[in-house]
C-alpha cells in the first residue's frame, strides 16, 4: 500500500488546523453559514436531515488494519457504532457533530485519511477495480494509476472550482468491476499492436438526471502521458464546461453538446499547446509509487492446502455455498479473492458496525497481508486468502454476522441511504433493500447473477440506471413511488436500462420485481444475464408482465 | 403573534383547535392549515423546533404552531439565539384528535428518526 510521505502529512496536519479554526470562528458566530458550508463541504462534512454526515474518501477503495481500526474508533466514539460504505468506495457516518468534527479530522490523519475533496465541484476519489493487483485477467495492476491521480489531483490549484464535480475510475481487466463507464474519465489499462500498455481514455459518462455512457476519447495512450492528457481534458471542461445551470454542468453534458469529435479536438489541441514535461510519469517518483504496489510475498502451494479445502466444501453446506458466490480466482496459485457481504438480509446495505470493522482489521492481519478493498457495490474484498485458511476465514465471518453468502445475487443489492437520512431524497432506498432481499432470497440460486440497484432519488448515488432492475424512488404529492428500470448494467457492456411503466407505490416493488425475473428466468437462453435477454427480447415481455396487455 | 405549543393547551389570549367533535366553532377550524418551524441545530446538526418565546427544542411536540407560518417563521428568525438554528423553515403540520403531527414522510422521518 501506498504510505504518506512528507508533503502528504504537513498538507494535511496543515487542514487540520485550518478547519479546527473554521469549526470554532463558526461557533462563536464569526462565521455565517454561507460564509462556512463551503468551507466544511470541501472537507467532507454536508448537513443531512439528522445530524451532519461526514464523507471519508478511501483511495481507490484500499484500507490498511489501521486504518479499518480508526473507522471503528470513529463509529464507536463520534456515530452511533456504525458506518455506512457507499458507491464510491467511500465510507459515510450520519450522527456527526459539527464540534467534534475537527478532532475526526485529526484522528483519521493519524493513519493517512482524510475527508478532504469528497465533496465540492473539484476531483472525487478515484476509484478502481476491488480485485486490483490479483484479478487474473488484469494486465497491469492499476492502482498505482489511482495513487499518482490522487497525488496529482488533490489541492490542484487549477482544478479546485471546477463546474461541477469530476469523478474518475481506472480498470486493468477485461471485466470491469469499477462502472467504468459512468465516470466522468474512465481509464481502462490496454495493451496496443505492438504490445506497449497504456490507456484507452473514455469521457462523459455519468448517471443522474441525463444518464450517458461515456465515449472514447483516446483509444491509446502512453502511460507517460497520462497526466499531461488528464489536465488538457480537464482544462476544456474547466474553460467551457457550463456554469450556468448545475444540472447542464457536468462533462457529459459538454461531450454531448459538442460531439465526441470535437471533445478530442479540443482536448487534442490544448495538449499540444502544454509542456508535458513536468507531468511526464516517467521518472523516480513515479517508480517509486509502483514499487508501494509490489506483490506481497505469497507462500508455495502446500501439498495439503487443497485436501483442507475440498474437505471444508464436502462437510459444510453453507461454507460451500459461501465458497459458490463469494470467492473468485486469484492470479497467485493457493489464494482466492473472498468478497465479505455487506448485504445480511433485512440490513441497510453497506452498513458495517465498529466491532464488525475491528473484525476485519484483524482477519485481514491473519488472513491476508494487511489490506481490504472496499467495492462500489458496498461490500469488502480480501484480496489475498489462502485456500486452506478459507474455512477458518468463513468460520471467523460467519461468526460475526458477515458470512452472507450472497455476492452478485438478488439480495446483492446496492441502495443509497434514501430519506431515512439523505437531504435530496424523494423516497426511502433501506427499507426497500431490506424488504426485496428478504423477499428475493429462497429464489436468488434459480435466478443466478443479478444486480439490483436502489436510490431515493435521481441523483442515483444507487446507480439504479445500469441496474439488471433499478429502482428509483420519486415523490408523488408527498407520497413515495418507485420506477423500476430493466436492463441496465454497469459492466463492459454498459447500457441504461428501460422503464418498465408507471412508477408503482413500496408496497407492489416486490411484487413487480418478482414479475420481471419470472420473465428472466422462462426466457433467458443459456449463459445469458438479465441484459442480454433483455436486448434479445425487448421490453415487450417484461412490461406486459408487470402491467399486464396494454 | 398568535401560537400554542403542539401538546400543550393554548396560551391565554390564543387560538385554539377545534376538535372534531367540538359544537363550538374557533378561530381556527379543522380545515385551516397549520405550521411549525424546523431547523438544524449548528452544534450537532439536530432536528430542532422553533418552541416560541425564542426557544428551539429538539421534541417535535414542543413546537410552536401557527396558522400564518411565514410569521412564525419571521418571528423564530428575530429572536436569539441567532445562532442555535441553520436552515429554519416553514413545515405544514395536522392535528388529530389533539395529536399534531407534521405533514410528509420527510418531516415525519426528521421528527421521529429513520425508519429502518
Ligand atoms: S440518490 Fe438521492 S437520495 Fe440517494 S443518496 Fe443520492 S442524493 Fe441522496
Amino acid at each position: 500500500m501506498y504510505r504518506y510521505d512528507e508533503f502528504d502529512r504537513r498538507f494535511l496536519d496543515e487542514r487540520v488546523a485550518q478547519y479546527r479554526d473554521q469549526v470554532r470562528r463558526r461557533l462563536a458566530g464569526q462565521l455565517s453559514e454561507e460564509e462556512f458550508r463551503p468551507l466544511r463541504l470541501r472537507n467532507g462534512l454536508y448537513l443531512q436531515l439528522h445530524a451532519y454526515m461526514y464523507r471519508i474518501a478511501i483511495p481507490y477503495g484500499t484500507l490498511s488494519p489501521a486504518q479499518l481500526r480508526m473507522l471503528g474508533h470513529v463509529a464507536r466514539k463520534y456515530d452511533r457504532g456504525y458506518g455506512h460504505f457507499t458507491t464510491r468506495q467511500n465510507m459515510q457516518f450520519n450522527w456527526i457533530k459539527l464540534d467534534e468534527s475537527p478532532d475526526i479530522m485529526a484522528d483519521l490523519a493519524s493513519v493517512e485519511m482524510h475527508s478532504i475533496q469528497t465533496s465540492g465541484n473539484c476531483i472525487r476519489n478515484t476509484t478502481s477495480d476491488p480485485f486490483a493487483g490479483v484479478a487474473d485477467d488484469e494486465i497491469e495492476d492499476p492502482r498505482p494509476y489511482c495513487e499518482i491521480i490522487r497525488q496529482w489531483s488533490t489541492l490542484h490549484p487549477e482544478f479546485s472550482w471546477l463546474p461541477r464535480k469530476f469523478k474518475i475510475a481506472v480498470s486493468a481487466s477485461k471485466k470491469d468491476r469499477a462502472a467504468v463507464h459512468v465516470h466522468d474519465i474512465g481509464l481502462y489499462l490496454v495493451r496496443n499492436a505492438e504490445g506497449e500498455v497504456g490507456f484507452q481514455v473514455l469521457i462523459g459518462g455519468g448517471l443522474g438526471r441525463t444518464p450517458i455512457m461515456a465515449k472514447v476519447l483516446r483509444e491509446f495512450l502512453p502511460k507517460k502521458d497520462l497526466l499531461s492528457y488528464l489536465e488538457a481534458a480537464l482544462r476544456v471542461y474547466n474553460e467551457y464546461g457550463r456554469r450556468d445551470n448545475i444540472y447542464k454542468a457536468r462533462i457529459k453534458i459538454l461531450v454531448q453538446s459538442l460531439g465526441i469529435d470535437k471533445m478530442r479536438e479540443a482536448v487534442d489541441a490544448e495538449w499540444a499547446k502544454m509542456d508535458h514535461t513536468p507531468l511526464d510519469l516517467d521518472n523516480e517518483t513515479v517508480r517509486a509509487i509502483i514499487a508501494h504496489f509490489a506483490p506481497p510475498a505469497y507462500a508455495a502451494v502446500g501439498k495439503d492446502d487443497d485436501a483442507v479445502f475440498q474437505a471444508a466444501v464436502a462437510s459444510d453446506r453453507k461454507f460451500a455455498r459461501w465458497m459458490k458466490y463469494n470467492v473468485a480466482h486469484h492470479k497467485q496459485p493457493g489464494y482466492a479473492i473472498a468478497t465479505v457481504s455487506l448485504k445480511p438480509l433485512g440490513t441497510p446495505p453497506g452498513d458495517i458496525t465498529a466491532e464488525q470493522l475491528d473484525l476485519l482489521a484483524e482477519l485481514s492481519e491473519t488472513y491476508g497481508f494487511g489490506e481490504v478493498r472496499v467495492t462500489h457495490e458496498q461490500n469488502v474484498v480480501f484480496p489475498d486468502v489462502r485456500r486452506s485458511d478459507l474455512p477458518a476465514f468463513y468460520n471467523a465471518l460467519a461468526a460475526a454476522g458477515l458470512g452472507t453468502a450472497n455476492i452478485g445475487l438478488a439480495s446483492d443489492i446496492i441502495a443509497c441511504p434514501g430519506l431515512d437520512y439523505c437531504t435530496l431524497a424523494n423516497a426511502r432506498s433501506i427499507p426497500v433493500a431490506e424488504k426485496l432481499g428478504e423477499h428475493l432470497a429462497d429464489r436468488e440460486e434459480e435466478v443466478g447473477p443479478m444486480k439490483i440497484k436502489i436510490s431515493g432519488c435521481i441523483n442515483a448515488c444507487g446507480h439504479h440506471h445500469v441496474g439488471h432492475i433499478g429502482i428509483l424512488g420519486v415523490d408523488k404529492n408527498g407520497e413515495e413511488f418507485y420506477q423500476i428500470t430493466v436492463g441496465g448494467s454497469a459492466d463492459e457492456q454498459s447500457a441504461v436500462g428501460g422503464i418498465v411503466g408507471r412508477a408503482v407505490s413500496s408496497d407492489q416493488v416486490n411484487d413487480a420485481v418478482d414479475k420481471l425475473l419470472d420473465v428472466y428466468v422462462r426466457m433467458r437462453c443459456e449463459g445469458e444475464d438479465l441484459p442480454a435477454t433483455y436486448r434479445r427480447v425487448g421490453p415487450e415481455p417484461f412490461k406486459e408482465a408487470v402491467y399486464g396487455a396494454h | 403573534m398568535v401560537y400554542r405549543t403542539a401538546t400543550g393547551a393554548g396560551l391565554p389570549g390564543q387560538f385554539t383547535i377545534r376538535a372534531p367533535n367540538e359544537s363550538e366553532p374557533s378561530a381556527v377550524t379543522t380545515e385551516t392549515k397549520l405550521y411549525a418551524i424546523t431547523a438544524s441545530r449548528l452544534r450537532d446538526g439536530a432536528v430542532i423546533y422553533f418552541a416560541g418565546k425564542q426557544t428551539w427544542s429538539v421534541k417535535f411536540a414542543d413546537s410552536a404552531i401557527a396558522p400564518d407560518g411565514d410569521a412564525l417563521l419571521a418571528e423564530a428568525a428575530a429572536g436569539p439565539p441567532p445562532l442555535e438554528a441553520v436552515g429554519a423553515y416553514v413545515i405544514e403540520v395536522t392535528q388529530a384528535e389533539g395529536i399534531i403531527r407534521p405533514v410528509g414522510l420527510r418531516e415525519e422521518i426528521r421528527a421521529f428518526g429513520p425508519t429502518a
